[in-house]
């Protein structure tokens, strides 16, 4: 019973990272109708801000804080402006092959700066962790589950409450319509890329904490946040949360638990959400975001 | 100096051919199926492992490659192909990941991480592949004949209808022509020509371990086939010229082999992204909706 409740701890814990990692993709999709094939490496890249803010530049936790945010906006701004809006009138794929060239720059350039192996974020202090009843965790799993439900949380406000949730959706549902009555999509498109980029970052920070980050990290959180969203049924936060979720238990179960024989190895940890895709198109081929207009 | 020229010559002609076949589904069909370097995978792996641990002849282990790379994508096909644009590709780059997890993963077969060494040169119909020199030329007759039967593919009916599919799905069912059909034959052929040129890499290098069979490995012939033009056969011939030229010109700049690889991605991915910023008008303007 230990094992299982420990289990679930881990599941809350990697569907909290997932979470974070998935809601910018998901926003993305929910509002632009682009598929953005460099999330994965906005993640990685908003690590090793953090990184080099901690390590190298000796700014605090604060001060790298807000180093890797500025450079993960830049970054989400520069991917929205030059590889996203000036394929807007092409077909879809223009735009995958566009942000699929800019992870891979993105991730080479990191290779080349801070070398291509893993690394892991060390803030020099020794993880504490407490008795939870059904099992252990460290005060940073707390803080990433608690960070999770927080930033969720303020988005179900900002988007039922605010002048910027109501134009998000107007902009979704009815796109040239709430245009034509002063709803800027490009800049909420803009404010939807960054929020995006900088759950992504945090996400990114949580896991060099947890274990460790490396250039080539983005590809696969790239695939577990499309699994998300899959999952999640819908282009929106919610469905994005949902997906996570789910996929943090799918995930820690299928490879925690013992089923003898049956077991599957550790090493397929990153495949499992691709094989979780693929299941799911099968038997729902008719795409996971069917509903526009539901980008928060 | 000649070996380099040679050892040039060889890489470029295996990515000639992936880069045509990638072509055939892509750049004719508008198929991006990010699951064709796992075709190329397929080939290699067959090549090493039917030859070193099942004592295969050469031939025969690049041909059940390439039988099995079509059978892979008759399946990739098969679940993907009933999706919209953006599912396919998220479908595609999940298969992908996939087969590259089972080749890190299952080394009873692959060996894992650590890789294939010592893949033998092919000997077929009695002549020797073991000198550079001779592999060249006995690929180069193959490539040959491959790129001959992909260029009458591409002027053909079915190429025409392939073409046809990727622009206007609405009217090719109008005249009632089976799209899946012919997306299916598009992706087997493309995955049959990608599985041979990965039994060349083996059985050139010598070596093959799963980072050769990544997703990025498929940068350099997405940028062959961007930069010339998607769906031109012979742009992708002018395309596979530069995109070998040019990073060999990075290996006479004294840059160290550590910066060198990165730095050979992020040239292929700034063509990319180049060229198709150019050409976007062109190659990629939304279709219109019948």
């Amino acid at each position: 019973m230990d094992a299982i409740g420990q289990l679930v701890i881990n599941s809350l814990v990697s569907g909290s990272i997932y979470a974070l990692a998935s809601l910018g993709l998901a926003l993305s999709y929910g509002f632009l109708r682009i598929l953005n094939f460099a999330h994965g490496q906005l993640m990685m890249a908003g690590a090793y801000a953090f990184l080099f803010g901690f390590s190298a530049l000796n700014l605090g936790i604060p001060g790298a804080g807000i180093f890797a945010a500025a450079a993960s906006a830049i970054l989400s701004w520069i991917l929205l402006k030059a590889f996203v809006r000036p394929f807007a009138d092409c077909t879809p794929i223009a735009a995958f092959v566009s942000t699929l060239s800019f992870g891979i720059i993105l991730e080479n350039l990191i290779a080349i700066v801070f070398g291509p192996n893993s690394r892991a974020i060390d803030l020099g202090y020794l993880p504490e962790s407490v008795d939870l009843g059904i099992g252990r965790a460290s005060y940073l799993e707390i803080i990433i589950f608690l960070t999770a439900i927080g930033l969720f949380a303020v988005l179900r406000i900002i988007e039922s409450r605010t002048i910027l949730g109501v134009s998000v959706r107007a902009a979704a549902e009815a796109g040239e319509n709430a245009e034509a009555l002063g709803v800027d999509s490009e800049l909420l498109s803009g404010v939807i890329f960054i929020l995006g980029g900088l759950a992504a970052a945090l996400a990114g920070v949580f896991v060099g904490l947890e274990n460790s980050i490396g250039p080539s990290m983005g590809a696969s959180y790239t695939m577990k946040a499309f699994a998300a969203i899959v999952l999640g049924g819908l282009g929106s936060a919610r469905g994005a949360i949902v997906g996570s979720l789910v996929l943090g238990f799918a995930e820690n179960f299928a490879i925690g638990l013992d089923l003898g024989a049956l077991s599957l190895p550790s090493g397929y940890r990153d495949a499992f959400s691709s094989g979780f895709v693929l299941l799911l198109l099968l038997v729902k081929p008719e795409g996971f975001l069917g509903r526009r207009g539901r980008a928060i | 100096m000649t070996a380099y020229l040679v050892t040039i010559f060889v890489f470029f002609l295996i990515s000639l051919l992936l880069a045509q076949s990638f072509n055939l589904a892509f750049g004719l069909g508008r198929l991006f199926n990010l699951a064709h370097i796992s075709s190329y995978a397929i080939g290699a792996y067959s090549a090493a492992i039917l030859t070193l641990d099942y004592g295969q002849n050469p031939a025969a282990a690049v041909v059940l490659g390439a039988i099995l790379s079509a059978a892979l994508s008759l399946l990739v096909g098969g679940v993907s192909l009933r999706l919209s644009d953006d599912h396919f590709a998220v479908g595609t780059l999940a298969f992908s990941a996939l087969i590259c997890a089972i080749l890190i993963n299952w080394r009873s077969l692959t060996k894992g991480v650590l890789g294939i060494s010592g893949i033998p040169r092919p000997i077929i119909w009695g002549v020797d592949a073991q000198s550079d020199a001779v592999f060249a030329t006995g690929l180069s007759i193959i490539v040959l004949a491959l790129l001959w039967a992909v260029r009458v593919i591409f002027s053909s009916s079915f190429g025409a209808a392939l073409k046809a599919q990727g622009e206007s799905p609405a009217a090719l069912a109008a005249i009632g022509t089976s799209s899946a059909k012919i997306k299916m034959t598009a992706l087997a052929a493309a995955a049959v020509l990608a599985s041979v040129a990965g039994s060349a890499f083996a059985f050139f290098v010598g070596f093959i371990d799963p980072s050769s069979f990544n997703f990025a490995e498929l940068s350099s012939a997405l940028a062959i086939v961007i930069l010339g033009g998607p769906g031109s056969f012979w742009g992708a011939i002018f395309g596979a010229v530069l995109i070998a030229v040019i990073p060999e010109a990075l290996r006479f700049v004294d840059i160290p082999d550590s910066i060198l690889g990165p730095g050979r991605q992020i040239i292929f991915a700034m063509v990319i992204f180049s060229v198709l910023l150019m050409r976007r008008g062109k190659a990629f303007r939304k279709l219109r909706r019948v």
